[in-house]
């Protein structure tokens, strides 16, 4: 009963927040532009809308335009979308939550994602 | 033929002497020397006396060759007479009238010693007359210095017959001498008679030897005497002889008749032969020989210097003739060839002396021209000989234009070519070649109007080209190509024979263009408010030339407007260059999304997705 109590409270307090990233750091897009390459190994959630696609490859995945709004401004950021989320349909105006790491290239790569 | 060697005798001496010229000088290309010359010729005053050719108005003598026509001081001395005024004064006739009176006084049927003193009388009278050049006075000298010598001839005469006389006493007296001297008995001893003897032809020797001696001394005077007067004689004779070759030489063949009268009445021996030759020519100097003419080549009688005298006097008067029927005819040509002719030969004689002067200046036009002619095919000044050939065509009928004009239409010709190669050396820029050809042109037709034109326009074609490409290279040095767009139609137009210089020059006017097209295009957006696509359009044609000072100018503008796009192009343009792919393509992505329509923006983006997506 306990247990079941206990899952109940945590499916609650999940359905209650829906931010299942909410444990990572939420990157600043100002600290991004400023220099990309120092924040590389890092992890971030970031939460925003596809504003366009930039361009796919097979080998790398897709690259996305990301609008992200912060402090009341938008902030278009490059997402790289590995080749395992091919599966996924992304298209301009979905909103999404993602949990992205600052690869070598100074890119925000998707290692999680989810609509929100 | 005898009629041109009389002339030809009667031209020489004098007219070296008058006209103290080279005789080397080579009759100019408009008169050719003939194929042969009448030096040539035969005659009988030798092959080297003077011969006058009038088939080519050529005068040959002592190898050296004349054109009449073609000797400047000739033909001064002959436009001179053209304008002077006939001799036609009371004065002259005067001088006309004494001369007539003198030859006639002088001629062989009147003849007398009567006559030939009225004759002599009138000498000094005609001397007086200017034109006679007191050559008359030296008549009279040379006449009474003959007399001078008649008179010691008499005297001579007179002291021999003396000198006979007292040989005839001499001889006589001897006679006796010697006869007396035999005279008285003899001793009948004959011993005694022997020594008697002896004694006798002693005395009579005695008496002799002062006879004999002084009958020698006698007849060696008798035979000196008549030395000296044969002498004096012959000295008389040549030195009288010498002055009619003189006049003969000077071409005052009135004056050689008239000599040869008095000559002849002054030694009215039959003697006629001319000793001046023989006498006088072997000593005659070179500078003698050079002013007054050979003797050596004078004839040999004074009859046949009288004739050459008499038939050149004829052939200037139908010189003269021959000039008045074809001055009538307007055949000014002939007419003034042929009273050069004359003149030449009989300049002092009445026929010339005498022709009125309206008739003289009639070919003095012609002549003038001809001779205005000559001078611009000698300097080769074949615009004027040109026209001069159509004057000389209008105003005479007989004037014969092909020669000239041939010259004329040969040298445009050949000039003309010369020049159309230089123009070709120049369009090539040849210059060895434009240089070779403009001299060959010059030296043609040094006044040719074309080669001024020409060489001018070639000249300052070179110094404009040559100009523009030196600016054109220190612009490009100075990266000025504003100022070189401003001048580009200069600079086309030099730099077109340059390959190298005009593919820097295409480069050039192509940048500028560029961003001629950028600021239109700026200003057209800035109109509409659109700073940052002003902008861009200058940044655009900012990078493929910095250096212009007006994108530079605009750039700087629209920069202010639109300062925020323009930093989040400028961040991604540093960000890219530094390799930061995710911060530039985040900034070009900002660039775009505050202009849209940003070029910079979308090729900035699409160049970073190929390089991030590149496998």
């Amino acid at each position: 009963m306990a247990l079941i109590v206990l899952a109940g409270a945590g499916a609650f307090v999940l359905q209650k927040d829906g931010n299942p990233y909410r444990t990572v750091e939420v990157l600043k897009p100002s600290d991004y532009l400023e220099n990309a390459n120092s924040l590389r190994g890092n992890t971030y959630q970031v939460e925003g809308v596809i504003s366009s696609s930039l361009g796919s490859s097979p080998e790398k995945g897709r690259l996305f335009g990301l609008k992200i709004n912060q402090a009341d401004k938008d902030w278009p950021l490059p997402i790289l979308v590995p080749r395992d989320y091919r599966e996924l349909n992304l298209q301009k105006g979905q909103r999404y939550r993602l949990k992205v790491e600052v690869n070598d290239d100074g890119l925000l790569e998707v290692e999680e994602m989810s609509k929100s | 033929m005898t009629c041109r060697l009389i002339a030809a005798g009667l031209l020489g001496g004098s007219l070296v002497a008058a006209w103290a010229q080279s005789p080397d000088a080579v009759p100019p290309a408009a008169s050719p020397a003939p194929a042969a010359p009448p030096a040539a010729q035969k005659g009988f005053l030798g092959s080297d006396v003077p011969a006058f050719d009038p088939g080519s108005e050529v005068m040959t003598w002592d190898g050296k060759i004349w054109n009449i026509q073609d000797q400047r001081v000739f033909r001064a001395r002959f436009e001179k007479y053209l304008n002077a005024e006939e001799e036609s004064g009371a004065e002259a006739k005067k001088y006309r009238d004494q001369f007539k009176e003198m030859l006639d006084l002088l001629s062989p049927a009147k003849m007398s010693k009567e006559n030939f003193r009225k004759a002599w009388a009138i000498l000094p009278s005609a001397s007086s007359y200017e034109p006679d050049a007191e050559l008359c006075n030296s008549l009279d000298d040379a006449i009474f210095g003959v007399l001078l010598a008649q008179q010691e001839v008499t005297r001579i005469d007179d002291q021999n017959r003396s000198l006979v006389r007292r040989k005839d006493t001499l001889e006589w007296n001897s006679r006796f001498a010697a006869d007396s001297s035999l005279l008285g008995p003899a001793p009948k001893n004959p011993a005694a008679a022997e020594q008697w003897n002896r004694e006798q032809n002693l005395k009579r020797d005695m008496k002799m030897q002062p006879l004999l001696t002084e009958l020698g001394e006698v007849n060696a005077s008798i035979a000196g005497n008549r030395v000296k007067k044969e002498a004096l004689r012959l000295q008389a004779k040549i030195e009288f002889q010498v002055l009619i070759a003189q006049l003969f030489l000077q071409r005052r063949f009135e004056h050689v008749l008239l000599a040869n009268r008095f000559y002849r009445a002054l030694f009215g021996d039959g003697d006629n032969q001319l000793r001046v030759a023989d006498d006088y020519a072997a000593n005659q100097s070179a500078k003698n020989k050079e002013s007054f003419g050979d003797l050596a080549k004078l004839p040999k009688t004074l009859g046949q210097l009288d004739a050459l005298a008499n038939e050149a006097i004829r052939d200037v008067r139908e010189g003269v003739e021959s000039f008045s029927f074809l001055l009538e005819k307007s055949e000014l040509k002939s007419a003034a060839e042929r009273l050069s002719e004359a003149f030449a030969v009989g300049e002092y004689l009445p026929e010339i002396r005498l022709l009125i002067r309206a008739k003289k200046r009639s070919v003095l036009e012609f002549t003038r021209k001809s001779n205005q002619l000559l001078s611009a095919l000698e300097v080769k000044d074949y615009e004027r000989a040109s026209t001069l050939v159509k004057e000389l065509e209008t105003t005479s009928q007989d004037f014969d234009s092909a020669k000239p004009l041939a010259a004329v239409e040969t040298a445009r010709t050949v000039s003309a070519l010369h020049l159309a190669k230089a123009r070709a050396a120049a369009t090539s820029g040849d210059r060895a070649t434009l240089e070779t050809e403009l001299r060959a042109a010059t030296e043609i037709w040094p006044r040719n109007p074309a080669l001024a034109e020409v060489s001018g326009a070639i000249f300052n074609q070179a110094d404009v080209q040559q100009q523009a490409l030196n600016d054109f290279e220190r612009l490009h040095a100075q990266k000025n190509y504003r100022q070189i767009f401003e001048d580009k139609v200069r600079f086309i137009a030099a730099t077109a024979l340059h390959p190298g210089k005009q593919e820097k020059l295409k480069q050039v006017l192509d940048q500028v263009q560029l961003a001629e097209a950028a600021l239109l295009r700026a200003a057209e957006l800035a109109k509409r408010g659109d700073a940052a696509g002003a902008w861009e359009s200058v940044e655009r044609g900012f990078s493929g030339y910095p250096d212009d000072p007006k994108l530079n100018q605009a750039r700087a503008e629209f920069t202010t407007q639109a300062a925020e796009f323009v930093r989040s192009v400028r961040t991604a343009q540093e960000m890219e260059r530094k390799q930061q792919l995710g911060s530039s393509l985040a900034w070009y992505l900002r660039a775009q999304q505050d202009y849209p329509n940003s070029e910079i923006a979308q090729d900035g983006v699409a160049r970073l997705a190929s390089l991030i997506l590149k496998p």
